[in-house]
């Protein structure tokens, strides 16, 4: 047996034309002797088409223009940058053993080169992974990360 | 050789067909088998739904192409971890909540708001003047922006993306029941934001 409150429930499905006709014709029943009820299909109506006013114009058909190529453009773009970023890497592995090796540590480097290279490269390395810790601990324990802004 | 290539066009087409007629998990297999036309389907098959639903969240429809076709690709590439077994829309859903969230992070709220109000409001003669619709919208979209996440998610699926509650349904995987009772709370919910921070009663809306 169902009480006003599962008929409220009802309402919202009648208002939005998503009930079934054996759940009309019951709730149609019960409203023709439930006046708090039929007060509450009136609120439900004025609330669904002021809701209603917010829905989101449907596109054009040519919004559908390219919209499969790119996705396919997206896979590509990957994978071009996977290659990149391998050849970065591979580039800059080779850079620093070259600028370890022929550079800093070679047999004609004078030793204040050597010195203020090998300082120069380990401050950057230090400072790189400061702030990658930082970014790390920050993103973890951002207090208001949750909060929808 | 006209013969041949009629019948390769019927073959096209048959194999077209019969992909369009899958089920969502078939087109996965088929996809993770390197079909990428199996994808091509699901992405026609959702990408409507999707676009409201990503233009319901950040209030632009243009963006909503970029981000839905963002989700697409984020869904393909994790195509591997994705259950078989479980429907493949909840899915996608939670991957394209988290592109737009990740979007909405980076502006203010007060902009967003804003631009949800310029590309929702609908052309309608039939109702009050230019003016008294901007705020009877812009009042709205403040007290839906207040409402608990989860109320705030059924009203802009059914109401600004438009979906059925079969829609909602299938893309919250939940029971259409249960779709109609957190509507109800939701709009209830919503409707003691206007009466107390807004002071509006339902009939001045």
């Amino acid at each position: 047996m169902r009480n006003c409150s599962d008929f409220q429930i009802l309402i919202t499905g009648y208002v939005d034309h998503e009930l079934t006709d054996d759940q009309v014709a019951e709730l149609k029943e019960h409203l023709a002797g439930c006046q708090e009820c039929r007060k509450e299909l009136e609120r439900a109506r004025i609330m669904k088409n002021a809701l209603d006013m917010m829905s989101i114009k449907t596109p054009e058909d040519d919004y559908w223009d390219g919209y499969w190529a790119g996705i396919y453009n997206r896979c590509e773009r990957q994978s071009g940058w996977l290659f990149f970023a391998m050849g970065v890497t591979v580039l800059l592995i080779g850079g620093i053993i070259t600028l370890f090796r022929h550079v800093l540590f070679g047999p004609d480097t004078p030793i204040w080169v050597s010195v203020g290279g090998t300082a120069a490269v380990a401050g950057t390395v230090i400072l790189v992974v400061s702030l990658i810790r930082e970014r790390i601990r920050v993103d973890r324990h951002e207090r208001y990360k949750d909060v929808r802004r | 050789m006209k013969t041949l290539s009629v019948a390769l066009d019927s073959n096209v087409m048959k194999a077209k067909q019969s992909i369009g007629t899958k089920s969502d998990g078939e087109l996965v297999l088929l996809t993770l088998d390197g079909r990428q036309d199996a994808f091509g389907t699901i992405v026609e098959r959702y990408r409507s739904r999707s676009v409201r639903v990503a233009a319901a969240m950040v209030g632009d429809i243009e963006l909503a192409r970029d981000l839905t076709q963002d989700a697409f690709f984020k869904a393909y590439r994790a195509l591997n971890t994705f259950d078989i077994q479980s429907p493949f829309l909840p899915w996608f859903y939670r991957i394209l909540k988290n592109t737009c969230r990740d979007q909405l992070r980076r502006k203010g709220r007060f902009r967003r708001i804003m631009e949800k109000i310029k590309y929702t409001v609908v052309d309608r003669a039939d109702m009050r003047d230019e003016v008294d619709r901007t705020e009877t919208a812009v009042m709205v979209r403040c007290a839906v922006d207040m409402l608990a996440e989860r109320d705030r998610e059924i009203i802009e699926l059914r109401h600004f993306s438009g979906l059925s509650y079969d829609e909602i349904s299938q893309m919250l995987d939940i029971p259409k029941g249960t779709v109609m009772s957190r509507l109800h709370y939701a709009r209830k919910a919503l409707q003691e934001i206007l009466v107390k921070t807004f002071h509006v009663k339902a009939g001045d809306l």
